[in-house]
């Protein structure tokens, strides 16, 4: 991805996203360009999958409000191909980040457990908002749908500097997986 | 003689005017207090303003300028405001309210701070009306000795939270959209159920319109539980939480989809 399309992107819809996410404008140009923004696919398998879910103190990903690493796409594996046990965990972790997310709001998802760095922490933050499409989309259930809208809302001014390409890519994805649900569930 | 504490967000609420007024008139029921939180509180102005965003701008124009009174067009003919007519609301705030009806009126920054503790501990009520004004915590719940009154506009056990008119309309529930009286307890909308009222709607109808016509309702609902727990008519149900789910703030863009829904209806 080029890191000045992305810039340009962001400064094109700045107008769009001043009255809450009027996204889809930003997927139909990215629609445009497909291959420029695919972004390196972090493999998550069984085992792996089973490993991080028994790492998990409690069984919770959040730990005094702090985000244990690898929730957002973790979860989002375990929901589409995990044990029936496994998806239980899943649901009941789906409703305590959301309610934390509506909760703590512009604040939601800062504190993780041991990540220092800015673009991992950002990463993490649009991979449960990738996870909450996903899921919106699997349960039918707008809430979540609904938080991911507003997460990318939020993040939003932040992009409005430059920012590593990794970063703006995962925002995009975040983006663009928004409007793919909404045109399938708001439609 | 049962005694009563009004609980109000804010001095020039309209709602909690109607219900002390209307239940100062009640028969073996008396209004032994009105807490009220004053408008000046910086953490509250902060945290509302977290929570509501842009939109509490307009809770602060139609609450606090208009002090609720203003109906907005032909559709809120049943109102808070026409009922404030029809039941004669003397002019003026709260306190105006109260002075009028000799009601002890008291002003804390918050419903669960020590101020306020002290007085409804010094009042001992039986029931407490919450009429607004954020969350209740348990110091405040345990004071009287029945409970916590609150009417909530939405139908319980399914909808829980926020903004569930336009939930239950972007569900397609349409059959549940009303209010539910209930108890208050240390969840959100948790608490046993006493009363419900499901609205009907109507051609036209507007998330506005379905709001003011269920705003109207809810002074009555508020004195039919408390005169029925009065009268030990009411038995409190216990919800079954698995039932329902908390429901949250409606995005703009969601919320637009609702109108859109209703105005295809």
């Amino acid at each position: 991805m080029k890191h000045t399309l992305g810039n340009w992107i962001v400064r094109l819809s700045r107008h769009w996203l001043d009255d809450a996410v009027t996204a889809e404008q930003i997927a139909a140009v990215l629609e445009k360009h497909p291959k420029q923004l695919e972004i390196e696919p972090i493999i998550i398998d069984s085992k792996s999958a089973k490993t991080w879910l028994s790492n998990l103190p409690d069984g919770k990903v959040l730990v005094s409000g702090k985000l244990i690493p690898g929730s957002g796409r973790t979860l989002d594996w375990l929901a589409e191909h995990g044990s029936t046990s496994a998806r239980a965990i899943v649901n009941d972790n789906l409703e305590r980040l959301l309610r934390h997310v509506e909760v703590k709001r512009k604040e939601a998802l800062v504190a993780q457990q041991d990540v220092l760095d800015l673009d991992t922490l950002w990463l993490e933050r649009h991979a449960v908002t990738v996870l909450f499409c996903h899921q919106a989309q699997r349960s039918h259930d707008l809430r979540f749908l609904n938080a991911a809208m507003k997460l990318n809302d939020w993040a939003y001014p932040y992009y409005q500097r430059p920012v590593s390409e990794l970063r703006l890519a995962s925002y995009v994805q975040a983006l663009s997986t928004q409007e793919q649900a909404a045109g399938e569930l708001l439609a | 003689m049962i005694r009563i504490v009004v609980l109000a967000p804010i001095h020039t609420s309209l709602y909690s005017r109607l219900v002390v007024h209307l239940a100062a008139q009640e028969a073996d029921m008396e209004v032994a207090g009105v807490v009220v939180r004053t408008p000046w509180s910086g953490t509250r102005i902060r945290g509302e303003l977290r929570r509501d965003g842009a939109r509490l701008a307009q809770k602060v124009v139609a609450k606090w300028l208009l002090a609720g009174e203003q109906p907005t067009d032909e559709e809120s003919v049943e109102s808070l405001s026409t009922l404030a007519q029809q039941v004669e609301l003397p002019r003026g705030t709260l306190k105006d309210v109260c002075a009028s009806h000799m009601i002890p009126y008291y002003t804390v920054k918050d419903h669960n701070d020590i101020q306020s503790l002290i007085v409804l501990d010094k009042i001992r009520p039986d029931m407490i009306a919450f009429t607004g004004g954020g969350l209740i915590r348990k110091d405040v719940l345990g004071i009287p000795t029945i409970g916590v009154l609150n009417c909530h506009s939405g139908m319980l056990p399914r909808y829980r939270g926020m903004d569930v008119v336009e939930w239950a309309l972007l569900e397609d529930h349409f059959d549940q959209v009303g209010q539910t009286l209930h108890l208050m307890d240390a969840g959100v909308d948790t608490g046993p159920i006493l009363l419900q009222r499901r609205l009907d709607l109507r051609p036209g109808d507007t998330i506005a319109s379905i709001r003011t016509r269920l705003e109207a309702r809810m002074p009555s609902l508020m004195l039919e539980g408390l005169r029925g727990l009065r009268d030990e008519t009411l038995k409190p149900q216990p919800q079954r939480l698995e039932d329902g789910q908390q429901y949250f703030v409606m995005h703009p863009r969601v919320r637009r989809m609702v109108e859109r829904k209703l105005a295809e209806r």
